[in-house]
């Protein structure tokens, strides 16, 4: 194929590969994220050290949740001249960022279907009175104790939220940290973003919204308790087998049959006496191999020619002893791959003289030539993630470096001629020669510096 | 005792069927089927037939814009039937010397039977397509890239002539091989970054396979709780269809001895019934040409442009090697003593130059992980003791298709050093020579680059 084709196929395959990665990186994240899933935790899932958590965490929270009652407040006054739906957000906001802390008040918050809330630690309101809410919700804080203040601040209700943006701001809000008022107004500003649907539907929009497959698994509430999900037994299991088999199915593969080699050869044995013994599907391949090798070969004398010319002759001895080294070598493998090739092309000649009468050209689909007997991927064990990281990206580079390498070798080729016209115009000349500069000696990376010395 | 034989055999060709329906072959005839055709019954033509074209279109496509392979008319089947058979290797004489035959009622479904049979032999068909169903199955598992093929410098890309338009034509040429060329060398980084995405990624899940501990999921920003569980969901699915086809496989591994002396019993039957048929005469001489294909003379051209090539490149080679020896015995004979070559001087060039040549050879062969590969984190304890995979010899790694990282990772590091002296050599050949043309031109004045 032409060069400038072959760059096109080369861009093509690229773009190819990379939709391909990237396709394989959204699975690999969907999966990794489907692990945990998030759950309404009861008491029973508190953990004993979350008390001594609690007794650390609150005087510096008690400072942080004071100042942001007075922004919510603020915001409160802000809201409350705005749609109603917006003032759930302050509650959503204090919500999420009390979940900061793994307070184990906070975590209790099971939306029942029926709208229900536990009305245990705090003042359980209608949903759509969100001042008298509010309200109560800094008085509470006010009033309770320490230890209280985060539950009254918790708002089922404001759990509505979280539906479809809930999903969005849930994660991200888990990443803020508590101490940061930055963040908290960053919360406020994004509740007040939320657009919501009513909030009457919001609770049970939470309980199916925060569903995944199971009925128990669900809180609408950023509960900070993940657990595993009822999946991961499984899959792990149906994974390791996948490596116990594949690894048997490899040493299975690998075992000769002499039983079916057996059967070839007397089937073999009912063929025309003078049919090519290689299948001759292989051939365009291995053909592909030889004439790369051949463009290998001549460029490497082509590159000692110049290297030769260049050097200074009769005083570097080394060099002139290298240079014959080389050219014996080179000369040894040429005959090599000559006398390699010949005995198959004569098989080929004659297949192919009878082939192209009755028959269609025919290539085999993907690599299916056995080179060395086996077309299955080994197991590749590697034992670190930096390690996975290098093989890969080496593995890239050098199929970058062949391809770069195989387009080098043909621009030499093609664009060799260049010279041998007349050139059209001095000034056509020097930009061509600029940009064939650049490609041919540079990869394109680097351009030299022309001075037109015109009188 | 026969009934016993013949329920194994029922057992093994059923094997055999569920390993390729689970290959999504279609339509598999049943294991009754296959013992008709042993015994050339008319009744098994048609399942067999539609069986061996079937797997046939798996394995090969037909190289040239004749007639669509996929059209129910037996002519055109029988065309590529033949034709891949005959590139599988496979001589039976009704595939080379085709009769006057256009029915499919004509063809014996023993013959069928012969051939799916040396189809499966020869050659890696399941192992291929097992390949593909593990790539398409595991999101882990790493494909091998295809590669490009050959490019040919050599189709003049910028013809030779006068005249202000050629030379605009390839001023224009140029630039545009600049453009394109730039926008694959973005096109690289940009893959690289993704592929180091992904591997950060393949780690994760396969870390997750055996660690014990939940991770967070980081913010990653799937905001889908609905969704992700049915992620989770539909990789074990994969993963358990996987795992039933390699189960199907392993299975078929366990029977294929007894099913290969049943073919070789097929065969019997065959030789028995057709005693006086002696194999074909080929190749056939003053032949009738039935239907020419006109394209397919890609490969001849290539062996015609390749024998020229090697032809006067070896008799360059020859030519310039003599005058090379000539030179350096003259240079090394006039002077004498202390600028002769010392030997240890003498062993050290050989060595470089022997690396040399190692490396153009290297570079012809397929790299390790040119098949692709699995990935499978290794237990920081093994509780057996670990192969030998740190041998010296690359060949030993490859134990029953088992590869280890820092093996791989040496193998590759070689490849890549190969791979830039070559490059390098061609692209400093052709700054000098770009320069000595600028020089002869004049009124330009060349600088090149400063190294960085």
């Amino acid at each position: 194929m032409s060069l400038l084709h072959a760059v096109d196929e080369a861009v093509k395959m690229c773009r190819a590969e990379e939709s391909r990665l990237t396709e394989n990186v959204r699975q690999c994240k969907e999966i990794l994220n489907s692990m945990r899933t998030r759950v309404t935790e009861t008491s029973h899932l508190e953990n004993p050290s979350s008390t001594d958590i609690i007794d650390d965490i609150l005087p510096q929270e008690k400072q942080e949740i004071e100042m942001l009652e007075q922004v919510l407040k603020k915001a409160l006054k802000i809201r409350n001249t705005s749609e109603a739906q917006k003032e759930l957000h302050p509650d959503g906001a204090h919500k999420k960022h009390c979940n900061k802390s793994k307070h184990k008040a906070l975590v209790n918050y099971t939306v029942k279907e029926e709208g229900k809330r536990k009305p245990e630690k705090y003042v359980s309101t209608s949903e759509t009175s969100k001042k008298p809410n509010h309200r109560r919700a800094a008085g509470g804080s006010v009033t309770h104790g320490a230890p209280w203040t985060r539950p009254v601040l918790l708002r089922k209700s404001s759990t509505a939220h979280t539906m479809s943006r809930g999903r969005l701001t849930v994660p991200k809000s888990s990443s803020v940290k508590i101490s940061s008022t930055e963040s908290q107004q960053k919360i406020c500003v994004k509740t007040t973003n939320i657009k919501e649907s009513s909030e009457d539907d919001s609770p049970s929009v939470s309980c199916q919204e925060a569903s995944t497959s199971g009925k128990d698994e669900k809180s609408t509430t950023e509960s900070e308790q993940w657990i595993p999900s009822p999946l991961m037994p499984v899959w792990r299991a149906q994974r390791t087998k996948q490596n116990r088999l594949w690894r048997k199915v490899l040493d299975q593969q690998s075992k000769p049959v002499p039983e079916r080699s057996r059967f070839t050869e007397r089937l073999r044995a009912t063929f025309p006496s003078e049919w090519p013994s290689r299948p001759p599907a292989n051939f365009p391949t291995e053909m592909d191999v030889f004439s790369q090798h051949c463009l290998d070969l001549r460029h490497c004398f082509h590159t000692e020619l110049q290297a030769l010319k260049s050097s200074d002759k009769g005083t570097k001895h080394e060099i002139q002893y290298e240079s014959l080294r080389m050219l014996e070598g080179l000369e040894k493998m040429t005959a090599e791959l000559l006398a390699h090739i010949d005995h198959q092309k004569k098989d080929w000649e004659r297949w192919d003289k009878w082939s192209s009468r009755c028959l269609c050209p025919v290539r085999r689909r993907g690599e299916w030539v056995d080179r060395d007997g086996s077309v299955l991927p080994p197991v590749l064990s590697y034992t670190s993630e930096e390690e996975l990281r290098e093989l890969e990206r080496q593995k890239l580079r050098v199929e970058q470096l062949q391809q770069a390498l195989h387009l080098q070798q043909a621009m030499s080729d093609s664009l060799a001629g260049f010279w041998d016209c007349p050139p059209g115009g001095e000034r056509s000349s020097a930009v061509a020669l600029r940009g064939l500069y650049s490609l041919l000696a540079e990869g394109g990376i680097q351009f030299p510096l022309l001075v037109l010395d015109s009188e | 005792m026969q009934r016993t034989k013949s329920v194994k055999v029922k057992e093994v060709i059923t094997s055999l069927c569920k390993l390729l329906s689970g290959l999504n072959v279609e339509s598999i005839p049943t294991a009754e089927t296959f013992r008709r055709a042993k015994f050339n019954r008319k009744d098994a033509v048609v399942d067999m037939w539609s069986l061996l074209n079937r797997l046939l279109q798996r394995a090969f496509a037909l190289d040239c814009a004749c007639r669509d392979s996929k059209h129910q008319e037996f002519d055109t089947q029988l065309l590529f039937v033949r034709s891949a058979l005959c590139y599988c290797g496979y001589g039976a004489p009704w595939v080379v010397e085709p009769r006057p035959t256009s029915h499919i009622e004509e063809m014996e479904s023993r013959d069928l039977l012969l051939a799916l049979g040396w189809l499966l032999a020869s050659g890696n068909l399941l192992d291929f397509l097992l390949a593909e169903k593990v790539y398409q199955l595991d999101t882990l598992s790493s494909a091998p890239t295809i590669p490009q093929g050959p490019i040919s410098g050599l189709d003049d890309l910028m013809a030779c002539g006068s005249g202000e338009e050629l030379t605009v034509k390839k001023d224009q040429e140029i630039q545009a091989l600049q453009w394109q060329y730039g926008k694959l060398r973005l096109q690289w980084k940009s893959l690289l970054s993704a592929q180091e995405e992904r591997s950060k990624f393949t780690h994760r899940v396969i870390s997750s396979i055996s660690s014990s501990a939940v991770r967070h999921p980081h913010a990653t920003g799937s905001h889908q709780t609905n969704m992700t569980s049915t992620a989770l969901d539909k990789d074990l699915e994969r993963i358990q269809a996987l795992n039933e086809i390699l189960e199907a496989y392993l299975d078929w591994k366990l029977h294929e001895p007894l099913f290969w002396c049943w073919m070789d019993s097929v065969m019997d039957s065959s030789l028995t019934d057709a005693s006086e048929v002696k194999p074909a005469v080929w190749p056939p001489g003053g032949q009738t040409v039935t239907a020419t294909c006109p394209h397919g003379d890609k490969t001849r051209r290539a062996v015609r442009q390749l024998d020229k090539m090697l032809l006067r490149l070896q008799t360059e080679l020859r030519a310039r090697r003599i005058e090379q020896a000539t030179l350096a015995l003259a240079s090394q004979g006039g002077h004498q003593g202390a600028s002769r070559l010392s030997d240890r001087q003498r062993m050290e060039v050989e060595k470089t130059v022997a690396g040399y040549l190692e490396g153009l050879r290297l570079s012809n062969t397929s790299a390790i992980t040119s098949k692709g590969f699995v990935p499978c984190l290794q237990d920081p304890q093994p509780t057996k003791p670990p192969r030998r995979f740190h041998s010296a010899e690359p060949g030993l790694a490859v134990t029953a298709g088992k590869l280890q990282a820092s093996t791989v990772l040496g193998e590759l590091r070689e490849r890549e050093a190969v791979l830039q002296w070559q490059l390098e050599r061609l692209r400093q050949s052709m700054r000098v020579e770009l320069q000595r043309q600028a020089s002869t031109m004049e009124g330009v004045i060349l600088i090149p680059p400063i190294k960085r």
